[in-house]
């Protein structure tokens, strides 16, 4: 390699870590060293809560509760069944906000 | 007078101090700056001629702003082969009265450096200017002779003021180019003699006794013959 | 074209260039590759820039976004705390993480003691101890890993909560981003290094014109002249003021080299003269006062000589140019009467008329004693080749440019063959050749022309001459002299 090209690159290099440095420095918090936590709201557990409390609402409701909350808590309880244990808990998650928020909720 | 002649050319300084001797002069020699400037300091001179290139560490220039600046103020007439106008602006800045580039005629040396000696001894403003029987009022700008009115134009008038004020001594043709017309380059055909002549026919010419007198190969003189 | 080869083609002599260092003390002497280098860090910080701003308005944005949220979520929470205590707080947690559609919260509720009392965190985390810095915490949910950005509030009672948001969306974008822009710097780098080389040729195309030029010069051909690109850029002027300085120079050359010449010629005949006087003195004077005589020709000689010297180094100085310096505001009108008057008398005797025809104040810019000089050496020809009885007219004008000086006589002139040269040095016509003068006259008044940036005109006056001096009358005259 000539002297421009090296020196040129060592040039470049040089300003390229700095910037890439500072990108991730930039508006980082400092990282809390340690093991992952587990999130305890994306467990199979968490999924039967869930439909417990979809149930629940279904039960105390003046009226047949809409087909979309059906086909949800049923979808998400299959998926979580099934081991999608996110999809799941996503689902019935909507279940449940659109049963609470329904018009048959006494 | 006591004049200092500062040159260390051997053949032009020893022309110069044999000139000046003979013409009646009281002449020192000092052929370095150093000992130029002892002189200077040392002994009062009614003039000094100076050459601008001097050897011994002091050229004319410096010799001449340190006699100044001991408040010296003896006329100093600058010799020098440099002749254009930068460097006689700069003599003149320096402290020098006059500035004669090399070579010269011994004639214009003289009557220069008379006039400077002169120049240095006067006495004052004067309002009329008298020589023999020629009388020029500087207030009123009349010149009278015997008596008789003399008719002569600002210029003539000019003239003949110079010569007056100059009267007894040489006055050479580039001194009055440069006194009467502020010219500094030589007009090589002979503008002065005429302007001379003109002068003579007023002046002279109706009275019996000649004031105004041809030197050969200097100049002009104003003064009575027998004097 | 390798790099190597652009770069050692005008500086092979040095032998020191051929190692590693040397060739780098040599770039950086260089000027191109000064310039190059400023384009190329120019672009580079250019470029970072917009990268740096890019980052800010996308992954920043989103920073900025999730923490918002974060603190509204803080603020109701402790709103919670504050009328409800600690069960509504479990309460809403609770509630909120079974309507968590956007699956992106986490929270935390410990009792004093770091026990968990609420939310989706199983403990405390380490190092999480103060209530202000947002932190980063590596998550797992449901196998996979994440991130959350949690903040950590305390409760009366020494109960603290935390608060997040899974960013792992943003972790994402952020290494995306920081890997397209390291990509975009190097594309950079390239196109700099590029931009650079190109730059850094333009600069050597440009400079070689000249350089080229000067070294033509340097080696003796005077004729060679710096090429012009025809756009009027700031390098075509540089290259014209070059031109015109070389012009100047190859002027002056000439001006010497005529001088010589003259000279050679036409003081040999003078110097011969005296030199034939006093020996012929030395071997056939019989008396003293013979002797005297002879003596005294040649001492008149010898100061026709030194005029004539004088009168060259005036004009020398004067084409040199350094009186410009001096140059002031002149009134010409009283100039040209003193002249006048000086000549008035001779001209009276001769029975020649001399008359002026002038303004009574005409300003002009130069040095007067050059003016001066000027006119009284062409009234002095005016007055000298004049017949008697005849007639000199001196007359003045202010003109558009400045200011015209004519002195017309009507003597025999000077043939048309002849007005051309008759402002060279020691030019004498067969008319003036019997007359006195050295033929410097009109060559002073040329120079003196030249230097104030007018000009001298020569004319026919059936019979006789006009001689037109041209003077520029603003304090700006445009030189080229």
């Amino acid at each position: 390699m000539s002297p421009t090209m090296r020196a040129r690159t060592t040039g470049f290099a040089g300003v390229a870590t700095c910037l890439g440095l500072g990108g991730v420095l930039l508006g980082s918090s400092p990282v809390v060293g340690q093991a992952p936590q587990r999130v305890t709201s994306d467990t199979p557990e968490y999924c039967l809560l869930l439909l417990d409390r979809v149930s629940e609402l279904v039960r105390i409701a003046a009226a047949p509760p809409p087909q979309e909350v059906t086909s949800l808590s049923s979808e998400g309880q299959r998926m979580c069944d099934q081991g999608q244990t996110r999809g799941g808990i996503l689902r019935l998650r909507r279940a449940l906000m659109l049963m609470m928020h329904s018009d048959v909720q006494p | 007078m006591r004049i200092l002649v500062v040159e260390d050319d051997k053949d032009v300084g020893g022309f110069v101090v044999r000139g000046l001797k003979e013409a009646g002069h009281v002449v020192e020699h000092a052929d370095n700056g150093r000992d130029g400037l002892f002189l200077a300091a040392s002994e009062a001179f009614d003039a000094v001629v100076l050459d601008r290139m001097l050897p011994g560490g002091i050229d004319g220039l410096r010799l001449v702003e340190t006699i100044r600046a001991q408040k010296n103020s003896v006329p100093v007439l600058i010799l020098s082969a440099l002749a254009d106008v930068d460097e006689r602006v700069r003599g003149l800045k320096a402290g020098g009265d006059d500035y004669l580039t090399k070579p010269f005629a011994f004639a214009e040396l003289l009557a220069r450096v008379e006039a400077l000696a002169r120049r240095g001894k006067a006495e004052g403003p004067v309002t009329k200017l008298v020589v023999e029987d020629l009388e020029l009022d500087l207030l009123s700008r009349q010149v009278k002779r015997a008596g008789q009115k003399i008719d002569l134009q600002p210029r003539e008038f000019r003239l003949l003021e110079y010569l007056m004020r100059h009267a007894g001594q040489v006055v050479t043709r580039t001194m009055l180019l440069e006194g009467v017309w502020d010219y500094h380059f030589d007009p090589q055909t002979n503008v002065i003699d005429v302007h001379v002549s003109r002068l003579r026919q007023k002046v002279d010419k109706p009275f019996p006794v000649p004031l105004i007198q041809t030197v050969r190969n200097a100049g002009y003189m104003l003064r009575a013959e027998s004097a | 074209m390798t790099q190597s080869s652009v770069l050692s083609r005008p500086f092979q002599d040095e032998a020191s260039d051929r190692t590693a260092g040397g060739a780098t003390r040599r770039l950086l002497r260089s000027a191109g590759v000064r310039f190059a280098a400023v384009y190329a860090v120019l672009l580079a910080v250019s470029a970072a820039a917009l990268a740096l701003f890019l980052w800010w308005a996308t992954a920043g944005l989103l920073d900025r976004q999730t923490e918002a949220a974060i603190q509204a979520d803080a603020q109701s929470l402790s709103e919670r705390f504050a009328s409800g205590a600690l069960p509504a707080l479990v309460l809403t947690i609770e509630d909120r993480l079974t309507q968590d559609v956007e699956d992106d919260a986490i929270y935390l509720l410990v009792d004093p003691g770091q026990r968990r009392i609420a939310g989706n965190l199983e403990h405390w985390p380490q190092g999480v101890s103060e209530n202000g810095p947002w932190y980063e915490l590596p998550i797992e949910r449901a196998g996979m890993r994440s991130l959350a950005l949690v903040q950590s509030y305390n409760l009366p009672g020494g109960y603290h909560l935390l608060i997040g948001r899974d960013v792992h969306v943003r972790a994402q974008l952020r290494s995306l981003l920081t890997d397209a822009l390291l990509w975009a710097l190097l594309v950079v780098a390239v196109m700099a290094s590029i931009g650079a080389l190109v730059v850094r040729s333009l600069f050597r195309h440009t400079l070689a014109n000249v350089s080229a030029t000067a070294t033509a010069i340097a080696a003796g051909d005077f004729a060679q002249r710096v090429r012009l690109s025809g756009r009027g850029d700031e390098f075509d002027q540089l290259a014209e003021t070059i031109n015109d300085m070389l012009d100047r120079i190859a002027r002056l050359m000439e001006g010497v080299r005529e001088v010589s010449n003259a000279i050679a010629h036409d003081l040999r005949t003078p110097i011969t003269r005296a030199r034939t006087r006093l020996e012929d003195a030395a071997l056939h004077a019989e008396s003293a006062p013979e002797l005297r005589a002879a003596i005294e020709r040649a001492t008149a000689d010898l100061d026709g000589i030194v005029a004539v010297f004088q009168a060259l180094l005036r004009i020398a100085e004067i084409e040199a140019g350094s009186r410009r310096a001096a140059f002031a505001r002149v009134d010409l009108a009283p100039l040209i009467d003193d002249v006048a008057e000086l000549y008035g008398a001779v001209a009276e005797e001769k029975g020649i008329t001399l008359s002026v025809a002038a303004p009574s104040s005409l300003p002009a810019y130069g040095d007067r004693e050059l003016i001066q000089q000027a006119l009284a050496n062409l009234v002095d020809n005016a007055v000298k080749f004049s017949p008697p009885g005849g007639a000199v007219r001196i007359s003045a004008s202010a003109t558009p440019s400045g200011v015209d000086i004519v002195v017309a006589d009507h003597g025999p002139g000077i043939p048309a063959a002849d007005r051309e040269r008759a402002t060279e040095r020691f030019f004498r016509g067969e008319i003036a050749r019997s007359s006195p003068g050295s033929g410097l006259g009109l060559a002073l008044v040329q120079a003196v022309a030249q230097l104030h940036g007018g000009s001298l005109h020569l004319e026919d006056a059936q019979p006789g001459v006009v001689a037109i001096l041209s003077l520029p009358g603003h304090d700006e005259p445009a030189s080229h002299g």
